[in-house]
């Protein structure tokens, strides 16, 4: 995710259910999972209380880890159950380049 | 018969002379001047029943004089002009009443040949009581010590609360207030105030923190009976439109508006809203239905990092934004 611009896209790493000391020690630890490697990133402590109403997270029936990515007008384009950053990278750089 | 022909012939020549003849000159123009005397009082309250004082509540006024547009500066009154040519013409006045400058009523007179018009130049006058307080957020409420007043668009300096403005001429003035309250700033939002000869008119004026946003949703084309607010993370729970935020800073914020349409949630943003101190700003965002599965536009998320930051998907509208989860196993 570098190697998008700051200012066009914004990444966050969101947890529901670790406590901060917890957070903290996962982000000192880059090799702990495979896409910390941005240790700049922000990582959600209480985003559960925060989808709790919205049930937008992955939900205890799915298998985590799972992302989403949100267009510029704040559309969801792309929600999968498993991580593929080349994926991902390539659904970002096509609404980057407007396509 | 010859006699008149010849006589005829005579009247012809001599009016056929006459008519060569340059028109004798016009005579000198006399010009046509007229008076002006200008009378003022001021009226400082309705004259009481059998009042045998024909002078109370009256007092005499002096004022800048304006005679069609050329200042003739400070008079008292009585104040006479003479060599006034005939015609229209336009007196204006200003004079200061309790330290302000006061404009008195624009007069046309008609001034006639060698007569002298009067202008009465009356003026009635009431007073201002002004209350000024805040509503703290446990519901007290406090008077600050001292509040600016702003008077028709001139600023009055600080004054004790409450105070009187006296001296206040009949009519409608503009009045709002500014305060500092706990190091910050408040301001009563400018309103309209009646005044009466003789009267108090009281005014009690609630001070604001910040501006007012006053805010309507609309889905598929129709205003929603009811909704909630978020503004800045903040949320006020779904109730009947429009829905009223006071105290709001003079800076950038987010706010997001949400409404059920049966079990279906709505929502929309506004990353851009701005509302300046004392001002009240209207909002209509658009609601669309919001879903955390593809297709859908994404609810708002509001939550903080490790690090102590407040995040929000709507401040960050504008950009793509990719989310990753995880759990803590």
């Amino acid at each position: 995710m570098d190697r998008f611009p700051e200012d066009e896209i914004e990444v966050w790493v969101l947890n529901m259910d670790a406590g901060k000391e917890w957070l903290e020690q996962y982000r000192a630890d880059p090799n702990q999972h495979h896409i910390s490697e941005n240790l700049e990133m922000p990582i959600m402590y209480d985003a559960g209380s925060a989808f709790e109403s919205h049930q937008v997270g992955w939900q205890w029936s799915s298998y985590p880890p799972c992302y989403l990515i949100i267009d510029q007008n704040g559309f969801v384009v792309s929600r999968q159950n498993y991580i593929d950053l080349d994926v991902a990278a390539s659904v970002i750089e096509g609404l980057l380049s407007g396509n | 018969m010859m006699k008149y022909r010849f006589l005829l012939f005579i009247l012809s020549v001599l009016l056929l002379i006459s008519c060569g003849e340059s028109p004798t000159d016009p005579p000198d123009t006399i010009l046509s001047t007229g008076s002006i005397e200008i009378k003022g009082i001021i009226i400082l309250s309705e004259p009481l029943e059998n009042n045998v004082d024909p002078q109370a509540g009256i007092c005499p006024l002096g004022a800048d004089i304006i005679l069609d547009n050329e200042d003739l500066g400070f008079q008292t009154f009585p104040f006479v002009i003479t060599d006034i040519q005939s015609g229209s013409h336009r007196v204006d006045t200003y004079f200061t009443l309790a330290d302000r400058m006061t404009y008195g009523p624009t007069q046309t007179v008609e001034v006639t040949y060698k007569n002298t018009t009067l202008v009465d130049i009356v003026v009635k006058v009431g007073s201002i009581s002004v209350r000024n307080f805040i509503s703290l957020p446990d519901g007290e409420q406090v008077e600050p010590e001292s509040v600016g007043i702003i008077l028709d668009g001139d600023s009055l300096g600080f004054f004790e609360n409450p105070t009187t403005l006296e001296m206040i001429t009949e009519g409608s003035h503009e009045i709002s207030t500014y305060a500092i309250y706990n190091y910050r700033d408040y301001v009563g939002p400018s309103r309209d105030v009646s005044v009466d000869l003789g009267q108090i008119s009281a005014m009690n004026i609630e001070m604001v923190a910040g501006g007012v946003i006053i805010a309507t949703a609309i889905y598929e084309g129709q205003i929603v009976p009811e909704l909630g607010l978020k503004l800045d993370g903040e949320t006020t729970e779904i109730s009947g439109s429009p829905k009223v935020i006071t105290n709001v800073s003079s800076e950038d914020h987010v706010l997001v508006a949400f409404a059920m349409d049966d079990t279906t949630r709505l929502e929309g943003w506004d990353t851009d809203i701005y509302v300046a101190t004392g001002e009240t700003l209207y909002v209509q965002i658009e609601l669309q239905v919001v879903h955390p599965w593809v297709g859908y536009h994404a609810p708002d998320i509001y939550c903080n990092d490790i690090d102590g930051n407040s995040h929000s998907l709507a401040e960050n509208w504008g950009k793509v934004i990719y989310i990753y989860y995880f759990s803590y196993t």
